[in-house]
């Protein structure tokens, strides 16, 4: 019998040829390609703000090198990500703003805190992930971003907190369903970033989770 | 002729080999792996709250130890979370919600068990391999370690006070992009995951909340 399948799992390719799976109906039965990184422990999470603390964003307005979260993505590691969820707690006055990007540079740390990935696997989570997450952002950054790309904007013109007479869903981030442009930030050389901005025009503290998936260059690109 | 399929069924792989379904359009027809889960009897649901009858939300705030629901992963099982949904009746204000997993056993203190139903109801009297935990009314006896947390909502409002604006729902959904699909279990010790819901004053705030999971053995799921 012809078979023109092969495993994939965390390993890579695995030599392993297999028929591909059917149903009743003898449909093929497509599994989803990030439920598949998850189940491979390639998928992290980290975020602003813990539990009941949110954290303060002290940008009023955009700037490039004053993210509010950061992921540094070393050489020689690709990351795809996945989603955000922002959840402005106060918010001083109008007007909210969020802007999620990536450049192809090392934007430094200065100013940020460290802050650890945790795998959405629990089966992983004692195993770490090999990029720099940072939270906190105080100022800037040190070096301005280069080859910027801008993936996601929000603009707010009323009082998130001030709403009281309709719900305040989270702002989302998450490409596969439309919320966004998809990337993948890193190469085989230097560090390259990805920068979230989640400001107000007075004052405000957020909540935040993003995650992304992670591979090596060579896994991801083949070379 | 070459057969490059195989049915799959609630057992596993059948070495039935089998030829592809495609339409008059000779384009192939393909189905939902969640959809394939249920008619295997994988995916269960429980809930707070029976019909007129709320729940009552006992935290005033977020806290990891008191989690409105929970789901206790046996080791050996590994569980997919599907969706959890909450409709508060009853609210003051903050409404929050915040979805997380662990990779320890927070323990069952302060909760009550209720029983996971397959929803599909071929398998209705076929039970869980999890347990199921809600009602909190306190902390469960262990913190949670190896946190991850999948979805958060935050809303200013008191929510049952809303009468100009329809107040949908608070769904996680990772399949609709709403958090961040999960696994939880090993096969060494048990795993859990945690919804957290609440909204102001402490037990002033009532409603009702769904989940679901698809849940295998971690043999089937890893293959080892």
């Amino acid at each position: 019998m012809a078979t023109e399948f092969e495993i994939r799992n965390a390993a890579g390719m695995s030599g392993e040829a297999r028929t591909a799976a059917l149903s009743n109906q003898q449909s093929l039965i497509i599994a989803d390609e990030v439920r598949q990184w998850v189940k491979e422990g390639r998928v992290y999470q980290a975020g602003v703000g813990v539990l009941t603390t949110p954290e303060a964003s002290t940008g009023l307005d955009l700037v490039r090198q004053n993210p509010n979260f950061m992921i540094r993505v070393p050489a020689g590691v690709v990351i795809i990500p996945l989603l955000g969820i922002m959840a402005p707690e106060a918010t001083g006055a109008a007007v909210m703003q969020v802007l999620v990007s990536a450049c192809n540079n090392d934007p430094g740390s200065a100013n940020m805190t460290a802050t650890t990935p945790v795998n959405v696997n629990t089966r992983f989570s004692g195993v770490g992930s090999q990029v720099l997450a940072y939270k906190t952002g105080a100022g800037a950054t040190g070096t301005e971003p280069t080859g910027v790309v801008d993936l996601f904007r929000h603009y707010q013109q009323v009082d998130n907190d001030a709403i009281t007479a309709a719900p305040t869903p989270p702002i989302i981030y998450n490409p596969r369903f439309g919320l966004g442009q998809e990337c993948a930030i890193g190469n085989g050389t230097a560090v390259n970033a990805f920068l979230v901005l989640h400001i107000n025009a007075t004052s405000s503290t957020w909540f935040s989770i993003w995650t992304w998936a992670e591979f090596t260059y060579a896994e991801y690109y083949g070379s | 002729m070459a057969t490059e399929f195989e049915l799959r069924n609630a057992s596993g792989m059948t070495n039935d080999q089998l030829t592809a379904a495609i339409t008059q359009l000779r384009t192939v027809t393909v189905s939902d792996e969640v959809r394939q889960w249920i008619k295997e009897g994988r995916v269960f649901q429980g809930f707070e709250g029976v019909l007129t009858t709320p729940a009552t939300f006992a935290p005033a705030d977020l806290v990891r130890q008191t989690p409105q629901f929970m789901i206790r992963v046996p080791a050996g099982i590994v569980i997919i979370p599907l969706m959890s949904q909450l409709a508060m009746e009853a609210t003051t204000a903050v409404l929050q919600v915040l979805v997380s997993c662990c990779n320890n056993d927070p323990g069952v203190a302060n909760m009550t068990a209720i029983t996971p139903v397959n929803v599909n109801t071929r398998f209705s009297s076929v039970g869980s391999q999890c347990t199921a935990w809600g009602t909190n009314a306190g902390a469960t006896g262990t913190a949670p370690t190896g946190v991850a947390d999948l979805y958060r909502e935050y809303h200013q409002a008191d929510r049952d006070a809303i009468a100009g604006a329809p107040t949908p729902p608070l769904t996680y959904c990772p399949r609709a992009g709403l958090g961040q699909e999960c696994l939880i279990g090993n096969n060494a010790n048990v795993q859990a995951y945690l919804y957290y819901a609440l909204a102001g004053t402490a037990s002033q705030s009532t409603g009702f909340s769904i989940h679901t999971w698809a849940e295998f053995t971690y043999a089937e799921y890893y293959g080892s």
